[in-house]
């Protein structure tokens, strides 16, 4: 089956100067802009840095995206830093009391430590980066993409009154199925694309949505169990806020980043609920922002069960497939998926 | 009937390969180094493409070709699913007039070669491929069905493969994703996994008398990102 790779596997010679292991051993690390003349480069991960924004760390392992704004180091600070003034301050006497709060800690350490699990794993692995050049028409006239490929396609579905439209991505020069499309900012078509999030910095797609949504649950657990942790410790201190006061900071700090991520589930409740993608949901409505705006279902939803429960199920725990474009993998020299076309 | 004409339909769409493209300045079969224009009702149907499974300075590539056989979303739009009509058999495939002369049914379609175009390949002027050589339409519906009913299985939400996974990623906080991924990809590991069973299949499929006899591969879907059910096909020749 894979025989393309087993006839021209990489032929890696002996690794050369201490100079050059440490070339390669950076290039492991960190892979930002494909070095071609590298032993390393055969790994997917060397081509997929320079052919999406994304940015390899460990040999392929992680992943985030170049050139933009770390708001993601700005949301780890807001996960990171409570847990630390709480697992200083609060942890000892609220373990310690004798009424018994003990599964309240356990309760909020593991609420923790599935948020900011969860946050890793929704903004450092694959969305559902599809491979390049699948669908290539011809190689003559330079590659050129025919007239066809630019029509928007109209397929019967399982309804008979709702077509479903199909798009030739010209960049990747594959055809899209529904629901996937191109990511810009990532550089690459996402399969089941939802939106692209700029706070995990990463496309939130097919393969991880499971993560995104798990991330925004467990974060507002996390944020309630904050607040009822410290409160209790308050409530059982004598000289009230005076003697406690990490346990008022922490309160406002979770009554503050409780209210981002509880709006964002409430709409991925109801957009899944009515078997709607963030992506779908704006078309939808025609606008970038989703505020003051009502979440009904789509007549023209082919994906629609009408019922509530079992949409969002669908869409909630849909599975993530195979990796498509493993960046762990090795290829051979000249393989389609990593070519620049015209 | 052109491309465009399926697509503007509105009353009832039709199914056909958009992978499909139409070709009218190209070489005649007894003139192969000349191409010139032709009249829109001569245009070749491009049905057959480069393999892009394997790198162009190979012998492989230059000997074989792709022929795509496209997501259908008539049965299911919760999986990825493929046609089971062997190409140029859908309903809104372009048919020409050479088998209407012999008498033949459609299904006794077969490709013929009518000119040259990209790179020295051989096209007819209908959606019949060169499948159609090797494969009798039941024959191919019975390839692609087998496959179809392994993704159904794949893709299932409700099975208890998936509900563990989602169950397992929470309780271990994630780390059940590592030992799930060298699961899946571990040879030994049960072919109960459905992923598993997909790539067995696979491998027994291109090794059966029917493909490897005729040098016929089907390349795995995940490597065409589900996008399409590649079949290579030795290159045709007039």
């Amino acid at each position: 089956m894979h025989m393309y790779f087993e006839e021209h596997s990489p032929r890696q010679g002996p690794v050369g100067s201490l100079r050059q292991r440490l070339r390669l051993l950076l290039l492991w690390l960190i892979a930002i802009d494909g070095d071609e003349d590298l032993l390393l480069k055969y790994k997917n991960y060397i081509p997929m840095s320079s052919m999406t924004n994304y940015i390899f760390f460990f040999g392929g392992r992680v992943r985030t995206l170049r050139g933009r704004r770390q708001l993601s180091l700005g949301v780890l600070f807001i996960i990171v830093v409570p847990a630390v003034l709480f697992s200083i301050f609060e942890t000892h006497p609220i373990w310690l009391h004798n009424q018994g709060y003990k599964s309240l800690v356990v309760l909020f350490y593991y609420f923790w430590c599935l948020t900011l699990a969860m946050f890793l794993m929704a903004a450092t692995s694959d969305p559902g980066c599809l491979p390049r050049n699948l669908h290539v028409p011809q190689v003559s006239r330079n590659f050129q993409v025919p007239q066809e490929y630019y029509n928007i396609v109209n397929l019967p579905s399982i309804r008979q009154d709702i077509p479903i439209q199909m798009k030739y991505c010209r960049t990747c020069r594959i055809w899209r199925p529904p629901r996937a499309s191109h990511c810009s900012t990532c550089g690459c078509c996402v399969i089941v694309h939802d939106h692209h999030c700029v706070w995990i910095n990463n496309c939130v797609g097919q393969r991880n949505y499971r993560f995104f949504i798990t991330f925004l649950s467990s974060a507002v657990m996390t944020c309630i169990l904050l607040i009822a942790n410290c409160g209790t410790h308050l409530h059982r201190t004598d000289n009230g806020s005076h003697g406690t006061p990490v346990s008022v900071l922490l309160i406002i700090w979770g009554g503050l980043s409780i209210c981002y991520p509880a709006t964002l589930l409430s709409y991925h409740i109801a957009m899944t609920g009515t078997q709607q993608t963030t992506r779908e949901y704006l078309v939808q409505i025609g606008s970038k922002n989703p505020v003051m705006h009502r979440i009904r279902s789509n007549a023209q939803n082919v994906f629609d069960t009408r019922q509530f429960f079992k949409n969002m199920f669908l869409l909630m725990a849909q599975v993530r497939g195979p990796k498509l474009m493993n960046p762990r993998e090795s290829h051979p020299s000249g393989d389609w998926r990593f070519m620049k076309l015209p | 009937m052109t491309m465009s004409d399926h697509t503007s339909e509105e009353t009832k769409v039709l199914f056909f390969n958009y992978h499909e493209f139409s070709e009218t300045y190209y070489a005649d079969m007894n003139n192969p180094a000349l191409p010139q224009e032709h009249d829109k009702s001569e245009a070749l149907i491009i049905t057959h493409f480069p393999n892009v499974y394997t790198p162009q300075n190979t012998p492989l590539f230059k000997e074989t070709r792709i022929v795509r056989v496209p997501r259908r979303f008539e049965e299911s739009v919760r999986y990825p699913n493929f046609s089971e009509l062997l190409p140029g058999l859908e309903p809104a495939a372009i048919v020409g007039d050479d088998n209407a002369s012999t008498g033949k049914s459609p299904s006794q379609h077969t490709f013929i070669a009518r000119g040259v175009y990209d790179d020295g390949q051989v096209f007819g002027t209908t959606s019949t491929s060169p499948l159609s050589l090797y494969f009798t339409p039941e024959q191919f519906r019975d390839i692609v069905h087998e496959i179809n009913i392994l993704l159904e299985e794949e893709y299932q939400v409700f099975s208890w493969w998936n509900i563990t996974d989602i169950i397992f990623t929470i309780v271990t906080l994630g780390m059940w994703i590592w030992f799930s991924d060298i699961l899946q990809t571990v040879r030994a590991s049960p072919p109960s996994m459905h992923r598993r069973k997909l790539d067995l299949h696979i491998e027994q499929l291109n090794e059966s008398p029917l493909l490897a006899s005729q040098r016929v591969q089907v390349m795995h879907p995940s490597r065409s990102g589900y996008l399409s059910l590649d079949f290579q096909i030795p290159k045709p020749v007039a």
